[in-house]
């Protein structure tokens, strides 16, 4: 098999992967050495999807002996397999990365064999990349659960960033569509890269002279959203958490893409719950970014985030005694959370504002567009927003709004609007009926847990009498 | 230009009063930078505040202004220099350069009327963007700064007979000055060209230097051999890279307009490039 159609399957094989970030670290050239990085990161290109391509993001190999039943490369699906020669992928990569096409390399892996099997190849990769050919550009590579820690140690030595990929949100689900991981074999890889992370940065504040840095552009995983049944609030919490306790980048949340026919996941015609990863997205980063605590933006008697209105322009509503705020006057802390404007913009409000009293048109020359805004603020005393005041009236006028922002961002004109009989009824049904048939698997495994570990009390037994 | 139009249309009733507190005069000169700044320096040292300043190539009469010719000095061009970068520091500096890069149309007018507007307000002048002059000079350089972030990503090389790798772009604002810097230090030892073809700027990297070289023609050689493999090889990625089920043209153009799509690879399959030696189209 040559290059080209390898790189067809493995791309193929890789797609699934949501993450493609380059950002997170500052490399300047060095001599003899080709690439460098930027700290903000740049996408080469855009794919039909819309979604940027900033790294060449493929799988090592996409043979593996793991039957998740979400994944499209699960031992059980006929589907070609290839492999990269470590060799092969680090020459493509340079060709790639020299002709501008790419920022660096993205890698992970099938398990081939084992999980150190597959690390070690992706190690090999890299290793020839940086060593080898001198490559100065920024590399992503996957750490394998189950994976050794010096491997892992190794690889992080190498890379800018790395991730693992949590993909279930809830142990049930993992142990339901996932048999052959557990949560343990996810979180202890990624315990590992965080203290190794935490442990370079102390190393090095302690010496100058050490130069190797540990996975500088941090780490990251990603959720699959609508797989399985858990609501917006678990998954919230879970990468809030997940935020706190790995110090990780990004979470980053991916719609589920039907791809595999099994009676545990939502049937092949359901549609991608694009919408409620959108808003997922959102609500991250007003956590991240705006201030934002996860119980503001959704509690346990809520779970779900208004798919047809953002989380922050909710939250909003929800305390329109807040509102309007005086642009000229209220703290930066404030402005963040006003809909429609951003970071950038309530900077630009706060640096503008010391010089002059802020008026109406004085926004539109700042380049803030008050379509959203107009709603929550007053400028220099005056309310320009259609009027009444009020939650129901400001909630339509933003939908009326959205639906024609949002159209874009979320794929065209394929979504029923608000109150049409639509295609997501259907979809919804067999997302449904997954649910049910994934809580009648876990109730059978519950009720036949008690004679494994009978089962299994005896087989050890019986061991260690063999062994005395 | 529509850009042009908007940083215009943006000027509200009191904006337009202003004009009228410009003297009824156009400064034409010769295109510079150093003209520009020669042009900034004549209307303080004539105690005028022209309404427009204008290269001489774009000119055009009106009965209601008087056109004054003003010629390039070295001198004045960098006394002015030296007083923006000593008042206002060198970032603010770079950001008047990027802006007299701009395709904009009104773009000398408006450096002009912003330096002016600096020199009056001091500091506090960059920061007040809710002036007319700050916000008409930041329609007008953001959006260069804007294009040479999108030439470092949608820029593709190609490699030549004889090693050199080659690029063709078309930006809307004339960014090679801007990129040499990036491409140079990320590609440090492989020789490269960056053809501008609308403003017909050729960077040149020979491994120590950058050179700009200002050309009409530009005489290519072969593509290497193996080079249409390359280019097979990216697209076979893009097109396997994309999720079928969640198509999105319109979000894609929004991040990577088409005006872009001739000099992209993997968006025209027909190589850019064709054999042989050809005389660059303008």
């Amino acid at each position: 098999m040559d290059t080209i159609e390898k790189l067809a399957i493995l791309t193929d094989a890789a797609k699934f992967d949501v993450a493609c970030t380059s950002s997170g670290v500052d490399r300047d050239a060095q001599l003899g050495r080709l690439g460098t990085t930027t700290c903000a990161g740049i996408c080469h290109s855009f794919a039909a999807d819309g979604r940027c391509i900033t790294l060449l993001k493929v799988l090592q190999t996409n043979v593996c002996v793991y039957d998740c039943s979400y994944c499209v490369n699960r031992r059980s699906n006929d589907i070609p397999r290839a492999a990269f020669q470590p060799r092969e992928l680090a020459e493509l990569t340079m060709g790639f990365y020299r002709r501008n096409y790419i920022e660096g390399l993205f890698v992970s892996s099938g398990v081939i064999g084992s999980p150190d099997r597959s690390m070690e190849l992706m190690l090999e990769t890299v290793r020839i990349l940086r060593d080898e050919l001198g490559f100065n550009g920024y590399i992503h590579a996957k750490a394998i659960p189950g994976a050794s820690p010096e491997l892992i140690t190794c690889m992080g030595l190498l890379v800018d960033r790395m991730s693992v990929n949590v993909e279930l949100p809830s142990q049930r689900s993992l142990d339901l569509l996932a048999p052959d991981k557990s949560p343990y074999s996810v979180l202890e890889p990624m315990g590992l890269i965080a203290q190794g992370i935490q442990c370079n940065q102390q190393e090095r504040a302690l010496s100058r002279r050490l130069r190797e840095r540990f996975a500088p552009a941090g780490q990251s995983t990603q959720l699959i959203v609508g797989a399985s049944p858990e609501d917006d609030y678990q998954i919230l919490s879970l990468s809030a958490a997940l935020y706190r306790r790995f110090e990780l980048k990004r979470v980053f949340y991916s719609a589920y893409l039907p791809v595999n026919d099994d009676p545990l996941l939502p049937d092949k015609g359901c549609l991608a719950p694009l919408d409620r990863e959108h808003r997922l997205y959102q609500a991250d980063w007003l956590t991240r970014f705006y201030g934002f605590e996860v119980e503001e933006l959704i509690s346990p008697q809520d779970p779900w985030l208004d798919t047809l209105l953002d989380p922050k322009a909710g939250w909003a509503l929800a305390h329109l005694d807040q509102f309007p705020v005086e642009i000229n006057r209220a703290p930066y802390e404030m402005l963040l959370r006003v809909p429609g404007l951003g970071v950038t913009g309530a900077k630009r409000i706060c640096q503008a504002r010391r010089q002059r009293t802020l008026r109406p048109e004085s926004l539109r020359k700042l380049g803030l567009s008050l379509k959203r805004m107009q709603y929550f603020i007053t400028c220099d005393g005056s309310y320009k927003a259609p009027l009444p005041f009020d939650g129901e009236f400001i909630r339509k006028q933003l939908q009326k709004e959205g639906s024609k922002a949002n159209k874009a961002a979320r794929g065209g004109g394929k979504r029923p609007l608000d109150g049409q009989l639509s295609l997501i009824d259907s979809g919804d049904e067999g997302r449904q009926r997954a649910f049910a048939a994934q809580e009648a698997r876990l109730q059978r495994l519950e009720a036949a847990r008690p004679r494994l570990e009978a089962a299994r009390s005896q087989l050890e037994a019986a061991r260690r009498s063999e062994a005395s | 230009m529509s850009r042009g139009n908007t940083a215009m249309a943006r000027k509200s009733s009191k904006d337009i009063l202003r004009e009228f507190c410009y003297d009824p005069l156009i400064y034409s000169y010769d295109g510079s930078l150093e003209g520009l700044f020669s042009a900034i320096f004549e209307s303080y040292s004539r105690h005028e505040n022209p309404a427009e300043v204008c290269p001489a190539a774009n000119l055009q009469t009106s009965l209601l202004y008087q056109v004054v010719d003003v010629e390039t000095n070295m001198d004045y061009a960098v006394r002015v220099r030296d007083k923006l970068l000593s008042c206002f520091g060198e970032q603010e500096y770079e950001r008047i350069k990027m802006a007299y890069l701009s395709d904009d149309p009104v773009k000398d007018t408006v450096i002009c009327h912003y330096v002016r507007h600096l020199m009056r307000a001091g500091k506090a002048g960059m920061y007040d963007a809710a002036h007319p002059d700050t916000a008409a000079f930041a329609m007008v350089w953001r959006p260069v700064f804007n294009e040479r972030h999108r030439m470092l990503q949608f820029l593709r090389f190609s490699l030549m007979e004889g090693g050199v790798y080659f690029a063709r772009i078309n930006p809307n604002a004339n960014v090679v000055p801007l990129i040499m810097e990036h491409f140079k230090n990320r590609f440090n030892d492989q020789p490269f060209l960056i053809y501008d073809e609308v403003h017909h700027i050729a960077g040149l990297y020979d491994l120590h230097d950058v050179q700009l070289i200002s050309t009409d023609e530009i005489n290519l050689p072969d593509l290497a051999d193996a080079e249409r493999e390359w280019r097979e090889m990216w697209r076979t990625f893009y097109d396997a890279i994309c999720n079928q089920q969640r198509l999105n043209p319109a979000l894609r153009r929004s991040f990577m307009p088409k005006r872009l799509w001739g000099n992209l690879t993997e968006l025209n399959r027909v190589d850019p490039v064709p054999l042989g030696t050809q005389q660059a189209t303008s």
